[in-house]
């Protein structure tokens, strides 16, 4: 591998956490940050990829993620979230898109965030009165 | 038994949804009454999409296509595309293809295509695919909290 190349790659900086690592602090990762070990603290990444055996906790922040392991504490997807089939999510989520696998856990507070760019969601149902047509 | 007979002996007014997470999860779906009445058939309702309902609608399965305000109490929910939902659903499955601004405990959830869900959710699996959309609070049932008055209590 050409020495041009391992700085493109390092351009976009990244973090891994292997399986039995546990790593406590606050982290700032311009690329990916990838956990199959344990992460307590805060996350600030482009990508957080959550293996099955990886445990992240703490107020986290990146544009995607993708969790097959546990997730807990404050969780922020500025675009898309991915929750596989083995992957656990608890406590307070914002999303911008999700897609959760059968077999997934979703539990807490969970809120959309706007979409930049994007036509705002229209979640509010034009409903027809139905009290004041009955009466 | 006759689709007339099943009818007549099925008695909904001792019917409630369970209040608490005891009876929620010692809820039997097969006892409950428009189950009972489609063992040898395949009942089903529709609700379309020129007809909103109020109140309290107890079936077996339910495609919601209109609107439905209230309580829907049945084994199978799928709230349609052009469908809307506010207030209260007990099932076991649901499937959220339109709108539902309600709390919901049920087995099985399934957001699917656009389907937005607002609510209190009280779920023992949930898959979310497709745009869909999904806010409030959620919840795993045999997490120590369910029933009417969990939600009632957000």
């Amino acid at each position: 591998m050409s020495m041009d190349k391992v700085t493109d790659k390092g351009s976009e900086g990244a973090l891994f956490i292997g399986a039995g690592v546990e790593l406590k602090g606050d982290v700032e990762v311009p690329g990916s940050a990838s956990v199959d070990g344990k992460f307590e603290g805060t996350l600030k990444a482009k990508t957080l990829i959550v293996g099955q055996t990886g445990h992240v906790s703490g107020q986290i922040s990146v544009e995607t993620a993708e969790i097959r392991g546990m997730v807990e504490d404050h969780l922020t997807v500025k675009n898309r979230l991915v929750l596989r089939s083995s992957g656990s999510i608890a406590g307070t989520i914002s999303y911008s898109k999700i897609m959760v696998e059968e077999g997934g856990s979703i539990s807490g507070s969970i809120e959309m965030m706007a979409r930049s760019g994007a036509a705002p969601v229209e979640t509010e149902a034009k409903v027809l009165q139905l009290h004041q047509s009955a009466e | 038994m006759s689709r007339r007979e099943a009818g007549m002996k099925l008695d909904f007014s001792t019917l409630r949804v369970p209040e608490n997470e005891e009876e929620v999860e010692a809820f039997d779906w097969k006892a409950f009454p428009p189950a009972i009445a489609n063992r040898k058939s395949n009942f089903f309702l529709i609700v379309d999409a020129a007809t909103g309902l109020s109140g309290k609608l107890v079936t077996w399965t339910t495609f919601v296509h209109g609107q439905v305000e209230g309580l829907i109490f049945a084994e199978h929910v799928t709230v349609e595309e052009s469908g809307f939902v506010k207030g209260l659903i007990f099932c076991r499955t649901l499937t959220v293809l339109g709108m539902v601004q309600a709390d919901v405990i049920c087995d099985t959830l399934h957001v699917r295509g656009q389907g937005v869900l607002t609510g209190v959710v009280k779920h023992k699996q949930v898959k979310i695919e497709g745009e869909g959309l999904v806010t409030g609070k959620f919840a795993r049932r045999g997490s120590g909290i369910g029933g009417r008055a969990a939600l009632a209590q957000g």
